[in-house]
């Protein structure tokens, strides 16, 4: 894992149904904190080829909410503008955060894109789609999943988040956890509160908090019993007091696959989760 | 009394001529001591109108509808300025009329709500409701950033979508287990037999046995119905999540609005329809605070904005009109340019992207809005010539409320959506200035003006003259010179004044009551006294205003005098001659007036007794000329050969006249004219007559007397005043001379004379230096007089048309 000033870039996932001004500005903004390049990667649906060769494959139209026929030629030409579309506003809020960008456009499946455009030094920006129904079926759930066993570190967007200003929390079992330098760096670039939340081994049920380290890196270390760590509810509980804006942690920090608690961790505070990976971390 | 130089050939009938004292009043201030205006008293511009005044009075004091006022008189009579200042007077002691606002109907937004509010407190209600929007606008945001608002907001939002999201997982479980994938399409869902993730090749599946293809052709049938009734039942959890926001937001809001809302009824709990409104302001804004915290996301925008501006001026306060600056009492309210619109109001539009559009915040008020519980002061003239605005006031003192109308509506052109405001109670004294003209016209033509217009009040024109009303005068004159700032005026220059209000009633025995003239010429005085530096202003002063005034005025009237002097046109003022006279007319332009001198010829032949007036038929003599002209037939005949059938044709006319010619001022001198044709007797051509004449030979009197005499003596005078000169005039006008002080001064000195007459003997005896004559007991008149001539000639005539007819009745048989 690449110390924070190691990241290159930022990665962006986007398919049709994913391309939100918001989320796109929000992966912007972290770039621009970091001062690291953006790529675009706009998804395609693989299936569908295949499926309009099926002779009974038919597509359930949503706004007419009706069946009609495969149309092969009509999804090129639904893609193509949509990606267009999403190349054009993605291009102009990366722009407006001062980053430079580029656009690719991937037709190999998520699990793929990732494997062939991803690296180590990428944050993986998985943005969080509006409708439930896509968060099941289609690009993302796949996206999510390759982006998580990807190499790099994973900034998960919520499709709302709470607020844009505040805090940056790192969530540490040890004061040597990567994910504290991390924070610093963004924290530092945003002119925001770095805080830091550690597992203290040695507490037994009762929080403290103490001043960490001074100057220019200062940050607020609060220890807590391993057991503030067992529950979303109760890490959220936490946080409820601290108005964080992202929340940055290593991998496995709250258990071992603890990729779910991750996500329903974001959806709950609905703020950013940067999630590094623990390859690097010192033991 | 002085007698004139008399004509040698004058007989008994032949009257004398004026004396000078008869020719001009003066003032007799013998009875009141001052020596400048400073030490007379002022008095106001009312005096002599007792009569407009009393009506004034009257109306406004009763309060019954309709008993509105019409002022009529000259417009140089200050009728608005003395009307005005007494309903000024009377205003103040009325009640403060109330102010009115218009605001916003939340349920029928084109028909704006309007809503009286006790004097002066219509802006305190504006800014309260501005003061609500800000801290709304600053609170509200607030109260839905909160971690409170965003965890349950956020709560309903997940709840929404784990309600969705279980669905299409049990979906996506339960294909991955018939080994189906559901795919997303761009536009929808599409499902596929699948293998490892990954959809089956066509080619493969068409491999399968035909069972098995079957088997899981029916697994997609069943999975695409379950995956329609997911898709349809999310129009429905929409709504929910809808619903449970927007109860959200209502609760949230209830408690902000709810406490701003009540600090305003608090200010005006004592106005019930106040009340009203901000209760429906508190509904709106509970079902719309989305316009405040969360424009512009999802499902969220208000379900409808004003027509213009902004969202949240519908909470507005339109101040239509307010007596916050109005200290107390009515108000008296003059509209100078009566239009439909400044009358009753108007409602204006924005243009937006090509479209006209509009709000209850672009009602305007007009002048009966302003004026509603006082009074309003319009100009008949101004109010008649601006398309509908008559009939809109007489709709709005019929009805006793004030609609505004759109005049695009009115005559069909409109078709852009406007508002149709509530219309406000009308209760307001009109008062219309006008000619008298316009006012009889109006009378006879109009049925509604009685209706509305009750109470007539008629400025006179001039006031009876006397030593009490010159005092009166000469106060009044006092009080314009300190009203205007002036410098004080003399004794002298105050008599000249007052003499000249005589000269501008065109009467000697009155004074005009057009002050406003008087101002002028007081002012005019005043200037030419600072000019020759004195303090104090003189009666040459003032005569050097009167004579400047005409000077400026009287380009025409020299150029006129010139042409007589050039012989261009031809007037004789000495010799005599046959059949033909020196008549006088005025010529008034711009409000200057002035005599002019025309000669008037006469020719007379056999014929079947016909006066032919030759200005009318070339359509240059007006019917009242027309009138004077046939009315010497009628003087013929019943003064001449009455056993005789007339066979007079005679032709008359005013000699180079080019325009039209209107009065029958000039009937005595054709008459006379007539005469001396018939008779061949000649007449004085140093002589001028005015006069009209009835079939008795009566004369009677006529206008302008003084600017003929005066355009008569300007001529003499430029050639040459010979003492013979002077003008006839009727008797009856002998109490309007108000001659220039030259020509009194030439009456004086035998230069000039002026003769009264008062029949056409005494003028023929004038004219012609000879007897008229009197019928004698055989019946005909005295041998040698005129009208014996006259007789014997029509007579003549007679017999030579009987002689000429029977040569016609020889030569028919």
């Amino acid at each position: 894992m690449p110390a924070a000033h190691e990241f290159k870039r930022v990665l962006f996932g986007l398919h049709q149904r994913a391309v939100d001004r918001a989320s796109i500005d929000l992966a912007a903004e972290l770039a621009a904190l970091l001062g690291l390049d953006m790529l675009g990667l706009y998804l395609q649906e693989p299936h569908l080829a295949r499926l309009a060769e099926l002779p009974f494959a038919r597509e359930f139209d949503l706004p007419a909410r009706t069946w009609r026929p495969i149309d092969v030629e009509r999804y090129a030409r639904e893609y193509e503008a949509s990606a267009f579309a999403a190349r054009q506003l993605f291009v102009a809020t990366a722009a407006t955060r001062g980053v430079t960008c580029e656009f690719e456009i991937a037709s190999v499946g998520a699990a793929q894109a990732i494997h062939s455009f991803s690296h180590s030094s990428d944050i993986v920006v998985v943005a969080e789609p509006m409708g439930a129904a896509d968060r099941v079926v289609g690009l993302y759930p796949e996206f999510a999943a390759s982006a998580i066993r990807s190499e790099g570190a994973v900034l998960m967007l919520p499709p709302r988040v709470a607020r844009k200003h505040g805090a940056i929390v790192a969530i540490a079992r040890t004061s040597g956890d990567p994910s504290i330098d991390v924070a610093r760096s963004i924290a530092a670039a945003a002119n925001e509160r770095l805080i830091v939340l550690v597992s203290d081994k040695s507490q037994a049920g009762q929080a403290g908090a103490a001043a960490g380290e001074t100057g220019p890196g200062q940050f607020e270390k609060i220890s807590l019993p391993a057991s503030a760590f067992a529950s979303v509810q109760a890490l959220s509980a936490i946080l409820d007091q601290l108005g964080e804006r992202m929340i940055v942690l290593t991998r496995g920090t709250l258990g071992a696959g603890d990729e779910t608690i991750l996500k329903d961790l974001g959806a709950l505070r609905r703020i950013p989760v940067l999630i590094l990976e623990p390859k690097a971390v010192p033991t | 009394m002085q007698q004139s130089k008399t004509p040698s050939a004058k007989n008994a009938q032949a009257p004398g001529a004026l004396a000078a004292d008869r020719l001009y009043r003066c003032v007799d201030l013998s009875g009141f001591r001052f020596d400048t205006t400073s030490e007379l008293d002022s008095v106001d511009g009312l005096f002599g109108q007792q009569r407009a005044l009393q009506a004034i009075q009257f109306g406004v004091e009763i309060e019954k509808p309709g008993f509105n006022l019409f002022v009529i008189g000259q417009p140089d009579a200050r009728m608005r300025q003395t009307v005005k200042s007494m309903l000024e007077a009377a205003a103040k002691e009325q009640r403060r009329p109330a102010d009115w606002v218009y605001v916003n109907n939340f349920k029928e937004m084109h028909k704006p709500i309007a809503i009286e509010l006790p004097a002066g407190r219509a802006p305190a209600f504006r800014a309260a409701m501005g003061e609500l929007i800000d801290d709304l606008k600053a609170a509200l945001p607030a109260v839905f950033r909160s971690e409170d608002y965003q965890t349950r907001r956020a709560a309903i939002d997940e709840a929404f979508q784990k309600k969705q999201g279980q669905a299409f997982s049990e979906l996506h479980a339960r294909a991955k287990e018939q080994g189906v994938l559901v795919i997303r399409t761009p536009m929808g869902f599409a499902l596929a037999p699948a293998k490892d993730g990954e959809v089956i090749p066509p080619s493969e599946f068409n491999t399968w046995p035909e069972q098995r293809r079957h088997e899981t052709q029916a697994k997609i049938e069943n999975l695409e119905k379950e995956l329609e009734q997911i898709v349809r039942r999310i129009p429905q959890w929409e709504r929910e999540r809808r619903d449970e926001i927007r109860n959200l937001n209502r609760e949230t809001s209830r408690v902000a609005v709810e406490q701003s809302i009540d600090e305003i009824k608090g200010k005006f709990s004592d106005l019930p329809r106040v009340l009203d409104h901000l209760e429906q302001v508190h509904v709106d804004l509970v079902e719309n605070v989305a316009v405040f915290v969360m424009k512009g996301e999802e499902g969220e925008e208000p379900e409808e904005e004003m027509p213009a501006g902004g969202v949240f001026d519908r909470y507005e306060v339109n101040v239509l009109v307010t007596q916050a600056d109005h200290d107390g009492g009515a108000l008296v309210i003059e509209e100078e340019h009566p239009t439909l619109q400044n009358l009753i109001g108007r409602v204006e539009h924005l243009a937006r992207q090509g479209i006209l559009i509009t709000n209850f915040r672009l009602i305007k008020a007009g002048a009966l809005h302003r004026a509603n519980g006082g009074y309003l002061l319009l100009d008949i003239r101004n109010l008649l010539t601006e398309p509908f605005a008559w009939a809109a006031l007489k709709r709005a003192l019929r009805r006793r409320e004030i609609v505004i109308e759109d005049v695009g509506r009115l005559i069909g052109l409109s078709t852009t959506v406007s508002l149709e405001p509530d219309p406000i109670p009308l209760d307001v004294k009109v008062v219309l200035f006008g000619e008298r003209l316009l006012y009889f016209l109006l009378a006879a033509y109009d049925p509604d003006l009685n209706e509305h217009f009750k109470v007539l009040a008629d400025f006179e024109d001039e006031i009876e003259r006397s030593p009490a009303s010159e005092l009166v005068l000469a106060k009044l004159i006092a009080a314009i010179i300190r009203r205007e700032g002036l410098q004080p005026m003399n004794r002298d220059a105050v008599a000249l004044v007052i003499e000249h209000a005589a000269r501008l009633a065109g009467h000697a025995g009155k004074l005009t009551l057009l002050i406003e003239q008087i101002r002028d010429l007081i002012a005019e005085a005043d200037f030419w006294a600072g000019k020759g530096g004195r303090a104090v202003t003189a009666r040459a002063d003032v005569q050097q205003a009167i004579d400047r005034k005409i000077e400026r005025a009287g380009r025409l009237r020299d150029r006129m005098q010139e042409a007589i002097l050039e012989k261009v046109a031809l007037v004789d003022t000495e010799g005599s001659r046959v059949g033909q006279v020196n008549g006088l007319s005025v010529v008034e332009l711009g409000g200057f007036a002035f005599g002019r001198p025309s000669r008037i010829t006469c020719q007379v032949r056999p014929g079947t007794g016909k006066v032919v007036d030759i200005e009318r038929e070339v359509e240059l003599g007006g019917p009242i000329h027309s009138k004077g002209v046939l009315i010497l037939s009628g003087y013929l005949a019943g003064q001449f050969a009455l056993d005789t059938p007339m066979s007079l044709f005679a032709s008359l006319v005013f000699e180079q006249s080019y325009a039209g010619v209107e009065g029958d001022s000039a009937s005595s001198a054709e008459l006379y004219a007539l005469l001396s044709a018939l008779a061949e007797v000649p007449l004085r051509q140093d002589l001028s007559v005015t006069g009209s004449v009835n079939q008795h030979g009566e004369v009677q009197a006529i206008g302008g007397v003084n600017e003929k005499i005066e355009g008569f003596f300007d001529i003499c005078q430029k050639r040459g005043l010979t003492g013979s000169q002077g003008v006839l005039i009727p008797e009856a006008n002998v109490q309007h001379l108000m001659l220039r002080r030259d020509v009194i001064e030439a009456c004086k000195n035998g230069r000039f004379a002026i003769y009264p007459i008062s029949t056409i003997d005494q003028g023929v005896a004038l004219l012609t230096g000879r007897a008229c004559g009197a019928r004698e007991t055989d019946g005909r008149y005295s041998d040698g007089s005129v009208f014996r001539l006259v007789e014997d000639r029509l007579r003549a005539f007679a017999a030579v048309r009987r002689a000429f007819a029977g040569r016609e009745d020889r030569g028919t048989t």
